[in-house]
């Protein structure tokens, strides 16, 4: 009896301990959703012309995610289906990521107040065994120019400048949504950031809508495991890195897929070019 | 004390059995093992040649496989 009444326990547990893994995922649920237009150069000399990728911020009443919004919409559809491998949401993924303008250079997801509040949490998935975590507290100094203002969406905005990261940037971001937060790791200014540029124009972020989504929106963390926990600077050097170790990948056939030889030098051409990302060490 | 028992032994099952589902989930007709997908899919982009990929493993697995994979060939 005392055995049937420890397995009793024992299986209760198990589906307790299973039921919170996943829950651990659900980091929060959305009250407001930003969506920003991402334009980019990413090599530095522009000769492959500006990529545009689409961007949405997630904000909860706790932290707040940024990530492509493709990303947001598969992981959400991975999520609700993560019970059932199934081959059919498989394609339905590569759909929505063959159809959308995601970009090596933005696949990541920005999370701040996350894991306490002040935190920011970054994280890049290259692969199922390589999962990339940094924790990046650096304060941004701004410099409020009270002088200048203008109009974004219909909300006024004032100016910011800092630099950051190698580059001087422009920022433009709102009393009337006093939230301090914005697109990729820029935050610390009084209001929501609704628009951001580099000097050079490299790299900018800006607002295309706000809205308040349905009830229930998840703020999901990405499904990490064994993550390397590595610096700001490490993680730019790793992600030049694994783009030649991909194109190995690919001459040695490890990649899952196969190339003819035409295919593999473009590719190699783009991979080699691709030298601006938006941190600069 | 049988009549307990036997209540019991159901309430066991019942929670073993819900343990499994949601650890291992059903295999699909393409799986080659247990709580695993196999899959063969085509990335047609751009210029219209496609591109064959191969891989097995959980759902979520191979999107994150796919994921840089689609960036680097249709970007």
């Amino acid at each position: 009896m005392k055995t049937l009444n420890f397995l009793l326990v024992a299986s209760f547990l198990l589906n307790f301990n299973v039921y919170s893994q996943q829950k651990e995922r659900l980091l929060d649920y959305a009250i407001l959703v930003c969506n920003y237009r991402y334009t980019f150069y990413p090599d530095s000399n522009k000769t492959l012309g500006a990529v545009v990728s689409d961007m949405a911020l997630q904000i909860g009443n706790n932290l707040s995610r940024f990530a492509e919004q493709v990303e947001i919409i598969n992981d959400s559809l991975l999520y609700f289906d993560r019970f059932v491998n199934d081959p059919n949401l498989i394609n339905k993924i590569v759909q929505n990521s063959i159809n959308s303008n995601s970009h090596l250079f933005s696949g990541y997801s920005v999370y701040k107040n996350y894991p306490s509040k002040g935190d920011l949490y970054f994280i890049r998935i290259f692969s199922r065994n390589e999962h990339y975590c940094v924790k990046d507290n650096e304060k941004i100094i701004w410099k409020i120019d009270n002088s200048c203002d203008t109009v974004i969406l219909g909300y006024r905005c004032k100016k910011a400048t800092t630099f950051y990261r190698g580059r001087r940037y422009t920022a433009w971001f709102t009393l009337d949504i006093p939230i301090s937060d914005g697109p990729y790791k820029f935050w610390g200014l009084p209001g929501l950031i609704l628009m951001i540029y580099d000097t050079q124009n490299f790299h900018k972020f800006e607002v295309v809508s706000i809205s308040k989504p349905y009830a229930g929106t998840p703020i999901l963390l990405e499904n990490v495991k064994n993550c390397f926990e590595v610096t700001p600077k490490d993680f730019v050097k790793v992600f030049f890195s694994r783009n030649i170790e991909f194109y190995n990948k690919l001459k040695r056939n490890e990649a899952g897929i196969t190339l003819g030889k035409e295919d593999q030098a473009q590719l190699l051409r783009k991979i080699k070019s691709w030298n601006n990302y938006i941190e600069k060490f | 004390m049988k009549r307990f028992n036997r209540i019991a032994t159901m309430l066991l099952l019942v929670f073993l059995s819900f343990s499994l589902n949601a650890t291992n989930p059903p295999a699909t007709d393409d799986s080659s093992e247990p709580g695993q997908i196999c899959v063969t899919v085509i990335i047609k982009c751009g210029n219209g040649k496609g591109t064959i990929y191969n891989g097995c493993g959980t759902s979520e697995e191979v999107a994150q496989d796919l994921r840089d994979v689609i960036n680097y060939m249709c970007r």
